[in-house]
């Protein structure tokens, strides 16, 4: 049946990503050449890295895009246990160690890895899997806590990383797929009553949290702290104005903005591509979700129209919340910009999912099997 | 199936997610668009802060802020590089090649030479003018000026050439000096004043004289420390070899090691003031004891193996008096030897050995002060001597408070007051007790102890001064030499703390002589120097001698000196005569001319004369006598 029913990939949102990954280089290699040269002596050395990272995370996506649906509900259980096993791997001093005050990464082969992108998807896919089978309409406790359970696991453990700022987005995923499910709006206000309070609580515990956010509320109060990333990149849109100063033209990313290749490369893309450029790389990313979403829209399949749904929202609210930090709408979180920022795990995961949200999108839907049919 | 309650809940999300990057996109036309165009960007430049000034007790300018230019490259504007690169060698006395390399590594903002002198931005302009050194700019920036040069360096420090303290009060103090603002509105920012408690004479004659016996013993480093006894408020601070804060690159590197507090050495026999006096206030040493010396200190231990100690003379008969007046080393271990280890450790604690004083300046040393735990059978009479334990300068004067204090320790105290931009008070330091140390009658005891040490047969009678009485300890400590672990045959340590008058103590002088190279005992080559110091510190505090007496009266007599005269292009040469030379040096920092100043003392003879046009690049000599 499902043979017969296939088609081919989103042919749109595989021109999407195909431009993202390019602009997502380009703008790479400039945001970064500067610093690489300044660090190691090599302008190319973030470009070279990005670019085996592309390829690892090509072929991951390829794997990702070619496995049948129901291999990936069978494997479902085993990626959760993977990505909590190496979350773990995190607490174990020889295999990680805190860099900037933070045990997010485990040291393996000489490669570092951040798990908690892993476990991103992870609890995407789990959800969808999870949820589709137990249909939530019928028996609402045995289906909702197993899932809210596990999940405040995963968010447990990335807290203790002291990773807030993930910690809050794949909680933000999470309610969003219990949202779509059909769950009772009950059950969210239930869950609000104790999350908002505990999550202030954590907030303000940490000395750099609340230095943050009195950087994000009034960057001035100490512009050569806590407020300078923002103050820089703020300055850098300004700079950029309509049209930009052109790719590699820019000047912050020469020492005046820090992280310009990570965090903060949307304050090099507005810089060196103005307004233009950058409303062009957010349109982008809302093509992602206009695919996505229509896939999750179209699809019979709850397992796919969950998935698709989880998929595309992580990478786009992902994107709004970088955005959002480099223009200042948020405070500075270490969230990085999907398809730009350099750093390997972040990029290989991605990669995956896209590989799986191209995979969904192949997969027959009751629209498109009408209008075929004529 | 479209019509589900979930494809329901996915529009209602999509909607949500759409007024999400409406918002996003508002806020980039805002920045990207309405911002720019609103010549907003001048909102967003960083305020500026004025560095406050250092200055010393009576308000004396150590360290100014300045305004200079700084030469700078926009590389996109370069048009002629070989040019420009050969112009800017000649003006900034850089080499060709120097910025050439500046010019090809970057590609946009790139700083030729931070902080220039006026005449070199006067010619830069002019070049401008003529419409060459295209893409060459003028930033204005402040620079740290220290008008006294190398007069009391370590004690204030030095800038980085982004007015960041990187040493002395310049790094302490650096928050208070140039504080981060915290009003946006606010574009320009003063930063606090900052008193020291040196006085500028006093520092004039201690290092004066630092540097006499620096070269005439051929040392590795001298250092003289003045306290005000009653206050532990630090006069004079003296650290050969010293450094030019304006410019840190022409010093040698281990001119700024700032000794007094981060040099920790056995301290020998100035030592034994406080070993004495603590086994003296513990009552297990009276003032009549007494011990024979015959060259040696010898002791049975009661596992049947002995300890011996060898001195340099015999002193025969002593009493504690005798010890501290001979500088008896057997006197001295003998006396030790019913202090329990403990206490005699309690003690020597109290007097802050063995942890850092808390002077607010950056890397002070604890010294070494091991727990009695750790002590040998050796430890007791080798501490009490002097040796086993390692102090800094800044340590033993501090310790010297108790003795000339009745037994109170004082913290020192280096920074007096701070005072706002607008000349209001903030805080103000003074004399800090800690704890009592010693009883008065031990304190005074001491310190009558250490008067017969500069009368005849004392070993610090080259300290002596006619008139005063002195109380003085000498010291001469062999160096541990790092190689192979025993002391060496030439490397000593000699040093002599004088503490008077000795019926009011005001001034506490120590003077340590690290590696003289021709005679090494503390009492022959650090005694005259104490002597001559404390001479013109006499005069200049006007401490009482015998039978002189002592007129006051009601008022202040106020003397100014006149402010050092400036030198300019086009205007007359100023009347140097009998300008003293510390007012001279400031002129050395005027690149418009070729100053050169001749002989120590005061101007008597001047060319060009008073009244001499004077152009650029002009020679001007100034003899001093």
């Amino acid at each position: 049946m499902e043979r017969i029913n296939r088609k081919p990939a989103d042919l749109v949102l595989i021109v999407d990503l195909v431009l993202l990954l390019g602009i997502g280089v380009v703008v790479l290699f400039s945001a970064s050449a500067y610093y690489a040269e300044r660090v190691t002596g090599n302008p190319y050395f973030y470009l070279k890295r990005q670019i085996v990272w592309i390829v690892i995370g090509l072929f991951v996506g390829i794997i990702a895009s070619l496995t049948p649906l129901d291999l990936l509900r069978r494997i479902t259980p085993m990626v959760v246990f993977l990505s909590l096993s190496l979350l773990l791997m995190t607490f174990i001093p020889g295999l990680s160690r805190p860099v900037l005050g933070a045990r997010r990464w485990i040291f393996i082969f000489g490669q570092s890895f951040e798990p908690s992108e892993l476990v991103k998807f992870a609890v995407v896919l789990y959800l969808a899997y999870i949820l589709d089978k137990k249909k939530v309409d019928i028996d609402p406790v045995n289906t909702i806590l197993p899932p809210a359970v596990l999940v405040s696991l995963f968010l447990a453990l990335i807290y203790l990383q002291n990773d807030f700022s993930t910690a809050f987005f794949i909680l933000f995923i999470a309610v969003a797929m219990f949202f779509i499910a059909e769950v009772k709006i009950l059950y969210f206000m239930m869950l609000g009553v104790v999350v908002v309070p505990l999550g202030i609580l954590l907030l303000f515990t940490r000395e750099h949290r609340v230095k943050r956010l009195i950087a994000f509320l009034d960057p001035m109060s100490d512009p050569a702290g806590t407020g300078y990333q923002v103050i820089a990149a703020r300055s850098a849109l300004i700079n950029g104005g309509i049209l930009g100063k052109g790719l590699s033209l820019g000047e912050k990313k020469m020492g005046g903005l820090p992280e310009a290749h990570s965090d903060f490369i949307f304050a090099v893309i507005g810089e060196e591509m103005g307004f233009i450029g950058a409303i062009a790389i957010i349109s982008l990313f809302l093509v992602v979700a206009w695919r996505g979403y229509t896939i999750a829209y179209r699809a019979e399949d709850k397992f796919i129209k969950y998935l698709a749904f989880g998929i595309s929202t992580l990478i786009v609210f992902q994107a709004f919340l970088n955005m959002a930090v480099v223009t200042g709408l948020v405070p500075a979180t270490g969230i990085t910009l999907p398809y730009f920022s350099s750093g390997g795990s972040s990029l290989v995961v991605t990669l995956l999912m896209t590989g799986v949200l191209l995979r969904l999108s192949r997969e027959a839907d009751g629209a498109d099997r009408r209008k075929a049919y004529g | 199936m479209r019509s589900t309650k979930s494809n329901r809940r996915l529009r209602l999300f999509i909607i949500f997610f759409t007024i999400l990057f409406l918002v996003l996109i508002g806020r980039l036309v805002q920045l990207m668009i309405i911002v720019p165009s609103s010549a907003g960007r001048e909102s967003l430049s960083f305020p500026t802060v004025e560095r406050g000034s250092i200055l010393d007790r009576h308000g004396r300018l150590l360290a100014i802020t300045t305004k200079l230019d700084s030469v700078a490259a926009w590389i996109p504007d370069v048009d002629q590089p070989e040019e420009t690169t050969r112009i800017l060698a000649e003006i900034l006395d850089m080499k060709e090649k120097t910025i050439k390399s500046k010019l090809s590594r970057h590609n946009g903002f790139v700083y030729i030479k931070r902080l220039v002198s006026p005449s070199v931005v006067e010619r830069i302009r002019e070049y401008k003018e003529k419409g060459k050194l295209k893409g060459i700019n003028l930033i204005p920036e402040y620079g740290r000026s220290y008008p006294e040069q190398e007069l009391a360096s370590h004690v204030i420090g030095y800038v980085s050439v982004d007015n960041i303290g990187l040493a002395g009060i310049e790094y302490t103090y650096n928050q208070i000096l140039s504080p981060q603002p915290i009003a946006k509105e606010k574009t320009k920012v003063y930063g606090n004043q900052v008193f020291l408690t040196i006085d500028v004479n006093v520092q004039y004659i201690v290092e004066e004289e630092a540097l006499k016996a620096y070269r005439k013993n051929n040392a590795k480093s001298v250092m003289v420390l003045v306290m005000d006894a009653k206050s532990g408020e630090i006069l004079g601070y003296s650290s050969i070899p010293n450094f030019n804060p304006n410019d840190i690159s022409l010093s040698d590197k281990s001119a700024l090691d700032n000794r007094p507090i981060s040099f920790t050495y056995e301290p020998g026999s100035v030592f034994k003031i406080f070993s004495i006096s603590s086994m003296l206030q513990s009552r297990t040493l009276s003032m009549d004891d007494h011990f024979y010396c015959n060259g040696f200190y010898e002791k049975k231990l009661p596992n049947g193996k002995t300890i011996k100690i060898k001195d340099l003379s015999i002193h025969g008969d002593v009493t504690p008096q005798r010890i501290l007046q001979l500088s008896c080393n057997v006197g001295a271990a003998y006396a030790s030897d019913r202090i329990d280890k403990e206490v005699f450790y309690s003690m020597l604690t109290k007097y802050g050995f063995g942890k850092t004083t808390g002077i607010p300046l950056p890397g002070e040393s604890a010294g070494i002060l091991r727990k009695p735990d750790r002590w040998s059978a050796r430890s007791k009479p080798t501490i009490a001597m002097g040796q086993e334990i390692a102090v800094s300068a800044i340590q033993i004067v501090s310790a010297a408070t108790a003795i000339a204090n009745g037994g109170v320790l004082l913290k020192p105290i280096i920074v007096k007051k701070i005072v706002s931009p607008n000349g209001k008070l903030i805080k103000e330091y003074g004399r800090e007790p800690i704890r009592e140390v010693l009883s008065p009658e031990v304190a005074k005891e001491t310190l009558e102890m250490m008067k017969t040490a500069t009368l005849d047969h004392g070993t610090a009678r080259r300290a002596r001064i006619e008139g005063i009485d002195i109380s003085a300890k000498t010291g001469t400590a062999q160096v541990l030499d790092r190689k192979t672990g025993k002391y060496s045959k030439d490397h000593f340590i000699s040093s002599i703390i004088g503490i008077f008058p000795t019926e009011e103590p005001k001034l506490i002088i120590y003077v340590v002589i690290d590696y003289p190279k021709y005679e090494k005992y503390g009492g022959i080559i650090a005694s005259p120097v104490l002597k001559t110091i404390a001479k013109r510190l006499i005069t200049y505090f006007a401490i009482p001698l015998k039978g002189e007496k002592v007129y006051e009266k009601p008022s202040k007599i106020k003397v100014t000196i006149p402010a050092t005269k400036e030198l300019k292009a086009g205007s007359p040469m100023p009347d140097f005569i009998n300008f003293p030379k510390r007012k001279l040096l400031p002129l050395l920092k005027n690149t418009d001319f070729n100053i050169r100043i001749r002989g120590e003392g005061y101007v008597y003879r001047q060319e060009p004369k008073a009244g001499t046009r004077l152009k650029k690049g002009m020679n001007i000599y100034l003899y001093l006598k």
